[in-house]
């Protein structure tokens, strides 16, 4: 495959995006009343989350050597990652439900465009839109608190790292989704995925030393919202970094790989 | 025919009810059972940092949570969420037709389904961490235990009563799933699933002893460690009897009201 054709397959994608997405705008916008009170909503959860990290600094400066606004930078983080996850893979999960529980996923698979494409991508929760802006609202007013401004190199790093990490949650989220193929219970899915995610709300080397490197390595949840955040403050840890990055490459493949093969499995049986 | 299409029916309400329950059963879970350890992991840290803090120290944070979680799945309830499906969805009006109140059919959902299950499987768990770690201490006093026991059945009823009260907001606002979100976030922080009370300055402290949500964890857990004196256990469990009759006929005042609203809408 040359460059131009990869290009244009890129093209092609976007414009599918941007079909998709357009409508499901259209439809949120109706509900005007709404927007007001997402905001609101997630502005509470938002304090809440503070407050929360709060009590413990009302004992101490420091903790595993992290400062309260320092914390408060991977909790902002969560928040914006925790979005991403209800706006794209939530959203598409209650899809997949369907499509499996009605049939309807042979449609999916009859379209021209690739069907894990399809089943990720297609929908959109536009009515979490809060969450994503108001957690890099809270990045940004904690890196004021630090009187602390990243240089550009330190924001691409941390930008660098959200990306792997969003693709790790992806594959994580995907592998989980597939499994649904063969089992049939969503539900337990998405809360699972929910739930291994809430341990991103504070820097993972709060949990003991077993538990940081199982969040490093097996499932990369560090890269996701500690790394981006030691990033912007100057202190990541190269090594971990990198281990990080390749293994969420690696379940990236896993994943595409696990969903073909399930796809294999499902049109065999109702054949 | 009929036969076969009332048993289609049935089941797939029975069906329908069980996937909804299990949606909320998983958050529970999530909620009750592992975010405390969340929260646990985190003290320790605190701990590991500057030692005791201000007379709680590792083991006292361990006991605390690990007993926590236990107590949390016998007295925390999702009913709400489910009452509020029940009501959006006009199901309410199926469970209405029976010669019982569709609570009961809701608690005993619950109940059987979850509390029972996931309390047998945690004690033993409980019991393994105890003997694994030796961190878990609780108190001698058999008064302690038998008031501790009291405790439960309180937190248990006005738990479950303030859910249902949460739970009956739907009969007039769509996204009373969310109200019920903000009360429980306060709930997290008034019943000591944040930090333990004793942790919090003093007017919160006093809120968290007038309002019912210190029932569900912070009292019966600390009745267990043998940190409240017979003096604050006598005044918990009073404020908690007290607790008990506002919400039910607070709850009873509001499924009235909600039934004649939802009703005249001709469901």
């Amino acid at each position: 495959m040359n460059v131009s054709t990869l290009r244009s397959a890129i093209r092609r994608h976007l414009r599918l995006l941007s079909i998709f997405y357009r409508s499901t705008l259209q439809t949120e916008l109706e509900y005007r009343a709404n927007f007001g009170f997402n905001l609101m909503q997630s502005f509470f959860w938002l304090i809440w989350a503070a407050l929360t990290v709060r009590v413990y600094f009302n004992f101490t400066d420091t903790l595993a050597g992290w400062k309260f606004n320092e914390v408060l930078i991977v909790m902002g983080l969560f928040f914006f990652v925790n979005g991403i996850r209800q706006m794209i893979i939530e959203a598409n999960l209650e899809h997949l439900s369907d499509y499996i529980r009605l049939g309807t996923l042979d449609f999916v698979l009859l379209k021209p465009v690739s069907s894990q494409f399809m089943i990720s991508l297609r929908y959109i929760g536009v009515h979490n839109w809060s969450d994503p802006l108001l957690g890099i609202g809270l990045v940004i007013y904690a890196l004021d608190q630090l009187n602390y401004a990243p240089a550009i190199g330190q924001i691409v790093l941390a930008l660098l790292m959200l990306s792997i990490g969003l693709l790790a949650l992806y594959s994580v989220s995907l592998l989980l989704q597939t499994l649904t193929i063969f089992t049939s219970s969503l539900d337990q899915a998405s809360v699972i995925i929910q739930g291994v995610l809430e341990t991103g709300r504070f820097p993972v080397t709060f949990y003991g030393r077993l538990l940081t490197g199982a969040l490093t390595v097996v499932i990369p949840i560090a890269i996701m919202t500690t790394f981006p955040a030691q990033a912007l403050l100057g202190r990541l840890d190269a090594g971990l970094a990198a281990i990080s990055a390749i293994v969420s490459i690696i379940l990236f493949i896993v994943s595409a790989w696990f969903w073909n093969f399930a796809l294999r499995y499902y049109t065999g049986a109702s054949a | 025919m009929r036969k076969l299409t009332r048993l289609y029916t049935v089941m797939l309400r029975a069906a329908f009810l069980e996937a909804l329950e299990y949606r909320w059963q998983s958050l529970f879970w999530l909620l009750a059972g592992v975010f405390p350890l969340v929260m646990m992991a985190v003290w320790l840290a605190l701990t590991n940092e500057v030692g005791d803090v201000q007379g709680w120290g590792s083991a006292d944070f361990v006991t605390y949570y690990v007993l926590g979680t236990l107590v949390n799945q016998i007295t925390g309830s999702y009913l709400s969420y489910i009452l509020s499906a029940q009501i959006r969805q006009g199901e309410l009006s199926v469970a209405l037709l029976k010669p019982v109140h569709p609570l009961h059919g809701l608690l005993v959902l619950q109940t059987l389904g979850y509390k029972i299950v996931v309390t047998a499987a945690l004690i033993p768990f409980v019991f393994l961490v105890s003997a694994a770690t030796g961190m878990i201490r609780t108190s001698a006093d058999p008064v302690h235990w038998i008031a501790f026991f009291v405790a439960l059945v309180i937190g248990f009823t006005t738990g479950t009563l303030l859910s249902a009260i949460l739970g009956t907001l739907s009969f007039w606002f769509t996204n009373a799933n969310s109200i019920s979100g903000f009360i429980n976030g306060f709930e997290q922080f008034l019943s000591g699933n944040i930090a333990p009370l004793s942790l919090f300055s003093g007017a919160i402290q006093t809120a968290a002893l007038i309002l019912p949500f210190r029932l569900q964890l912070g009292f019966p857990v600390e009745i267990l460690m043998g940190r409240l004196s017979y003096e604050q256990i006598v005044q918990g469990l009073v404020i908690g009897l007290i607790w008990m009759i506002i919400l039910w006929f607070g709850f009873r005042w509001m499924w009235a009201r909600g039934l004649r609203q939802y009703e005249g809408v001709g469901a």
